[in-house]
């Protein structure tokens, strides 16, 4: 029973950084309907910039939170300049997901030439130990809890009970149609660009913390859970991305309590296959009719 | 500088019949195969055990397979191309599924994702992660050539399979079922509608690309006499993919040419250049190269160098088998399609 405790433990604060990264892919997804395989790199980049700050005296938070801001930025440049000219030429969703590869590949490699390949160790106080209901979390780990509890309540109250939510759904449902009605898509798609960078690089600055290391692939190592929670929920079915995300940590980390843990990746992986093969809507899409790209 | 030509003249064989093979699968038949490296693995791993010979008979580098044993000559060559081919049996049917194409391109990751990871972390399987090592060189022993002539041999050897898969390649792009594969790609449900059965002519191409995949595999190891999960992360897989499309998607002579400039050129020459700044770099660098080499080739140039022509005069008229070597004269339809893969 305490093993299985521990690992609903672990799996909590996985599914908290989980969560916020499959949000922000899954709110991209379902807008621009392209599978961004980037988003792995620029995980690494929030956090590598978030590491570089921290280690010149900026207090972790803050360098989370620039990390974080900076690839919201690069996220939209990216949607702007690439994303936007191959779509504008009619790239379709194979060659976009290509482009992403392409794009990110850049970045990774970019980082890693400028980094030398290095694994850097976060070097500031985890903080103290507190029991809760027989698990057990330090400081840092409630504080990445808390940060997904507040971008899970925030992102759900701004999709379904503001004017900004109806947009952005109309606009991911269809984009003519909602242009038509008066929306404006292309700041909504910026908008959505910002967010989805934002949320993306903040995932990776909580993730990098929760290791306490960083080198350019980690979020490359990562993107299959994102992938799978992704898939299984279904494109652009946001919230249930986050639930999705919860149930496969949850999987995850009792599944390697029990002694599969060098096999982490893989369960995440063969979900992943099984998903694609069997039911590849997933379970809560309701935009997976869509076949054309819009950025 | 002989030894660094031979060891590219055999890179460029295996790039050049990869790319092929990449090509058959994707360029003619439009499966979007992101697990092309693994089918080169499997038959690099099946060409080291049918030349290595039992595990148990202590080797002195201690390594641990599953099963070995020692064949004459040509058999590992062809144990390689029959690995690829059974790989392609089975991993077929699963990708065969009508679905959006960058879901395929991601389950085909995921797959081989998963097989790396199933060759790495079970070590009495292929020796886990440090791979094969110290596969015998084929009739080495019974040529009695100095080591550099060996090479060449061996670079001669390789060039006739690579001719032979190249003018393979070629007859099977210009002949019906070529045509039936382009027009299964171009129009799904068309080529249906003409009582095409999509799912066996793909799975057909599907296995004879994995064959040839095989083939590569075996004649890189038989040559460089070692093979570990590092050789074939699923990232190789889009070098080869950059060729296609560098070469122009369905067209092989454009799959010659863009094995060359991105897998010799790019990435195989610089390894014999002197190093520059800390080691790793000049590998950063090559990948981003070909980071940015995807995105400029699909925004500039997204028919390739040579673009996609059939010819149908020489369609289905198979004189001899030289005739599809010789470029054949160029017209007839080219593909309508302005984004790749779809």
């Amino acid at each position: 029973m305490h093993i299985f405790l521990s690992a609903v433990g672990f799996a909590i604060v996985d599914a908290a950084i989980l969560s916020i990264v499959s949000m922000g892919f899954s709110l991209q997804f379902g807008m621009t309907n392209v599978l961004n395989l980037a988003f792995g790199p620029l995980m690494s980049l929030g956090a590598l910039i978030a590491f570089y700050l921290n280690e010149n005296g900026v207090f972790i938070w803050y360098a989370a939170l620039i990390g974080a801001l900076a690839v919201g930025l690069t996220s939209l440049f990216l949607g702007q300049t690439i994303f936007r000219t191959f779509a504008r030429k009619g790239s379709r969703l194979f060659e976009m997901a290509i482009v992403s590869i392409a794009v990110g590949l850049v970045i990774d490699n970019a980082m890693a030439a400028i980094t030398h390949s290095t694994t850097y160790q976060f070097n500031f106080p985890l903080g103290s130990n507190h029991d809760i209901g027989g698990m057990t979390f330090t400081t840092t780990e409630l504080i990445i809890i808390l940060i997904a509890a507040v971008t899970i309540a925030s992102l759900e109250y701004v999709l379904h009970r503001t004017r900004l939510g109806v947009a952005i759904r109309a606009s991911s449902a269809n984009a003519n149609l909602a242009l038509a009605s008066g929306i404006r898509t292309e700041r909504v798609l910026k908008l959505t660009w910002i967010i989805s960078g934002v949320l993306c690089g903040l995932g990776g600055v909580v993730l990098a913390i929760s290791y306490m290391s960083i080198n350019y692939t980690t979020g490359d190592t990562y993107l299959p859970y994102v992938l799978t929670a992704v898939i299984v929920a279904g494109i652009g079915a946001i919230g249930y991305a986050a639930i999705a995300a919860f149930i496969l940590s949850l999987v995850v980390e009792v599944a390697g309590a029990y002694g599969a843990a060098a096999y982490n990746i893989m369960i995440a992986i063969g979900i992943l296959l099984i998903m694609l093969l069997v039911r590849p809507r997933g379970f809560f899409s309701e935009l997976w009719e869509r076949v054309e790209v819009t950025a | 500088m002989t030894f660094y030509l031979s060891t590219l003249a055999v890179y460029f064989v295996v790039y050049a019949l990869g790319t092929l093979s990449l090509n058959l699968q994707f360029g003619l038949g439009g499966i979007v195969n992101f697990a092309l490296i693994i089918f080169e693995a499997a038959g690099a791993y099946a060409a080291s055990l049918t030349s290595l010979g039992p595990s148990a008979q202590g080797l002195s580098n201690g390594q641990r397979y599953f099963w070995g044993i020692s064949l004459a000559f040509p058999l590992p060559l062809i144990a390689a191309g029959l690995a690829g081919g059974l790989l392609a049996l089975v991993i077929g049917p699963a990708t065969m599924r009508k679905m959006r194409r960058d879901y395929q391109a991601a389950a085909m990751l995921a797959v081989a994702l998963i097989v790396g990871q199933v060759v790495t972390n079970a070590p009495g399987f292929l020796n886990g992660g440090a791979g094969l090592s110290g596969v015998p060189q084929p009739l080495y022993s019974n040529l009695h050539l100095s080591l550099s002539s060996y090479d060449w041999a061996y670079v001669g050897w390789a060039t006739l399979l690579g001719v032979l898969g190249y003018g393979f390649c070629r007859w099977i792009s210009m002949s019906p079922f070529g045509r039936t594969l382009r027009a299964i790609r171009d129009d799904e449900d068309a080529a249906s509608a003409v009582g095409k059965n999509q799912w066996g002519v793909r799975m057909q191409v599907f296995i004879i690309g994995g064959v040839i995949a095989g083939v590569t595999g075996g004649i890189l190891v038989e040559f460089i006499g070692a093979w570990s999960p590092s050789a074939w992360s699923y990232q190789e897989t889009f070098v080869l993919l950059q060729a296609v499309i560098l070469g122009g998607v369905g067209n092989e002579r454009g799959s010659l040419v863009g094995a060359f400039l991105v897998g010799i050129v790019l990435l195989e020459a610089p390894t014999f250049l002197p190093a520059i700044g800390y080691p790793g770099l000049i590998d950063s660098v090559q990948w981003m190269i070909i980071g940015l080499g995807y995105i400029l080739i699909l925004w500039m140039r997204p028919q390739g160098l040579l673009r996609e022509r059939v010819d149908l005069r020489l369609a289905g008229d198979g004189r001899n088998i030289f005739s599809y070597l010789r470029p054949g004269r160029l017209r007839g339809a080219q593909s309508a399609n302005t984004s790749i893969g779809e």
